[in-house]
């Protein structure tokens, strides 16, 4: 499943921190494009997370944005 | 605007602040899933979490979002005055120097001598000085 994160809301530093954070539960590939950090995740390795993990990372990216700011 | 994973509210980036919209969203971070775009205008997809009611939800973040336009205006308009409230509080509490110290024995020691003191010979007339000084001449 791919993610696109605009930049004006979502800091790379702080994507970067939420994939690192996340790393033990899926697979990423993050890259930019204008205006966009696209983040491709990949082998969920709970499959029960799965319907929730894309909600889960989006609040939590959001939630480190916050905190930046 | 309805949709499949719940709300969707479209907001004028011209009236909303980009921060405001941000804390908006994170006080709905407990209560639902949020994710932020921005195109022509900010959109803002809220799915709400087990047991609660969209409708609520949608409405209380309307009011959030006002309540906390208000407050980034408020803050952005105090900033000068807020910085110039703390610079002054933490000079104030700075421990005093040396320095501090020596200047602060100088001024008292200023303000101590009178004004009738005239060590430079400021408030004699001219002629008086002219007079002392071609006698000095003279002799």
């Amino acid at each position: 499943m791919d993610i696109k994160f605009s930049v004006a809301f979502y800091p790379p530093s702080t994507i970067k921190k939420a994939i690192r954070d996340y790393s033990g539960l899926a697979d990423f590939a993050c890259r930019k494009k204008n205006g966009f950090t696209l983040v491709e995740i990949k082998n969920i390795r709970d499959k029960e997370l799965e319907p929730l993990f894309r909600r889960e990372f989006c609040n939590y990216v959001l939630s480190l944005t916050a905190a930046l700011k | 605007m309805k949709n499949n994973n719940g709300f969707v509210i479209e907001l004028d980036k011209e009236c909303y602040a980009g921060e405001a919209v941000i804390a908006t969203c994170c006080q709905f971070l407990a209560k639902s899933y949020v994710f932020l775009e921005q195109g022509d205008n900010i959109r803002v997809t809220l799915t709400p979490k087990n047991g609660i009611v969209v409708e609520n939800l949608s409405k209380e973040f309307k009011e959030e979002l006002l309540n906390n336009t208000l407050r980034y205006s408020i803050s952005r308009r105090n900033k000068d005055l807020r910085e110039y409230i703390v610079k002054a509080a933490l000079l104030g509490a700075q421990p005093r120097t040396d320095t501090d110290d020596l200047l602060f024995s100088g001024l008292q020691n200023s303000s101590a001598s009178d004004y009738k003191d005239d060590p430079l010979g400021i408030t004699i007339p001219w002629e008086e000085k002219k007079v002392k000084n071609k006698r000095r001449i003279v002799k």
